[in-house]
């Protein structure tokens, strides 16, 4: 890698993270929309933040909200660990939802959690849309 | 490409400031007269990001080798949690686990945090099951752990541990939130 390139990408993090949310939450929708999704709504990803599905086990309900706060610019808490969780909108938290890879693990590993199941195309194209939508 | 390199020069940046203050609390830990670390700190940086997501990167002297194995074969089912990692880091957690591990090593609380937990056979082991850690916590009430909205378990270690990050677990740097300074 040469040292330009890594300076640029340096400078890219620092001076704009919004930039770089969008091109990687582009490249997302557009992988959503080939398998039949879109268009995607900030009303319906915001509502869908906060709709809570109790657990098989018999646990309290969860939502997106339970660990992430019910602002995504807030800092949230790990419902069990208690770990703290950085804000998710890239408006307060440069870096979030910049690298493609990192958002599906975390789509996989989060909806089965919280809903029990995996996330529809469609259902992350709503929650980038709102996530990415939400102004300082 | 672009993201890659970004996401690259991003975990150099993240090691770096990890880096950085660890050895920044060292060196106030030994100006003040502290002992060193009670535990290694964890400084794999594949061990850090693949482990240290969902709670603290536990150092891997906090638990025996054995039980380090049996965690890492059921990271599907981890806890209530889906903690898998592509094989080839699993390898390269697995090994330096083991070779860091609580009876690998011989760190001042390696023979505590080494030997077998009260844990049943059947259920994954835990740090806070240990029979060293519960009787240096025995002391320390639900109410200002479990039962605290700023703590939830006992495993975040460093909501009440200051320097937990850094493997110092010494009594006088416990702060718990809600409730200040530990006196016993
Ligand atoms: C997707 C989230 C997630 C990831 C990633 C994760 N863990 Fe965990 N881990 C948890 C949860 C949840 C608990 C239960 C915490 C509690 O009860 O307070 C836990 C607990 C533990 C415990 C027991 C803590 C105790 O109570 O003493 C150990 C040890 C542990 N994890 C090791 C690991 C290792 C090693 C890795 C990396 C391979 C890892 N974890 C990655 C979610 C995760
Ligand atoms: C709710 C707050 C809390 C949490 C969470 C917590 N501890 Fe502690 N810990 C304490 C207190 C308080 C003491 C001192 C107890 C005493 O001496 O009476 C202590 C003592 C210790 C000691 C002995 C220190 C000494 O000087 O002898 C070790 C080692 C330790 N903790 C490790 C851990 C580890 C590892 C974790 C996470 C897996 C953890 N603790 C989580 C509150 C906590």
């Amino acid at each position: 890698m040469n040292p330009i390139t890594v300076t640029v990408a340096v400078w890219a993090v620092l001076v704009a993270p919004g930039a770089l949310a969008a091109s990687a939450v582009e490249s997302l929708e557009a992988a959503y929309r080939s398998a039949g999704a879109g268009p995607f709504s900030t009303g319906t990803g915001a509502d869908a933040w906060r709709r809570e599905i109790p657990p098989r086990d018999g646990g309290a309900p969860r939502s997106c909200a339970t660990c992430h706060g019910a602002d995504p610019r807030s800092v949230g808490r790990h419902a069990t660990t208690g770990k703290i969780i950085e804000p998710l909108a890239p408006a307060v938290s440069p870096g979030r939802l910049s690298d493609p890879e990192h958002v599906e693990k975390w789509f996989r590993r989060n909806c089965e959690w919280t809903w029990g199941r995996a996330c529809t195309p469609q259902e992350k194209g709503d929650f980038l849309a709102y996530l990415r939508g939400v102004q300082p | 490409m672009r993201t890659k390199i970004v996401t690259g020069s991003f975990a150099l940046a993240v090691v770096a400031a990890v880096g950085g203050g660890l050895v920044g609390a060292g060196d106030r830990g030994e100006r003040a007269g502290h002992d060193r670390a009670d535990v290694a700190p964890a400084t794999d940086a594949r061990y850090r990001a693949a482990c240290g997501e969902c709670h603290m990167a536990f150092q891997p002297g906090l638990l025996p080798a054995a039980a380090w194995d049996r965690v890492m074969a059921t990271l599907d089912r981890h806890f209530g949690d889906d903690a898998q990692v592509p094989p080839a880091t699993a390898d390269a957690v697995r090994d330096y686990l083991a070779a860091n591990a609580a009876d690998r090593t011989d760190g001042r609380r390696a023979a505590g945090f080494g030997s077998p937990g009260a844990g049943s056979a059947t259920s994954l082991p835990r740090i806070t099951e240990t029979r060293y850690f519960s009787g240096k916590h025995h002391d320390v009430p639900a109410r200002l752990a479990t039962g605290n909205p700023q703590v939830r378990s006992f495993a975040n270690c460093p909501a009440c541990h200051q320097r937990a990050e850094a493997g110092s677990y010494n009594e006088h740097e416990v702060r718990i939130p809600g409730a200040g300074p530990w006196h016993d």
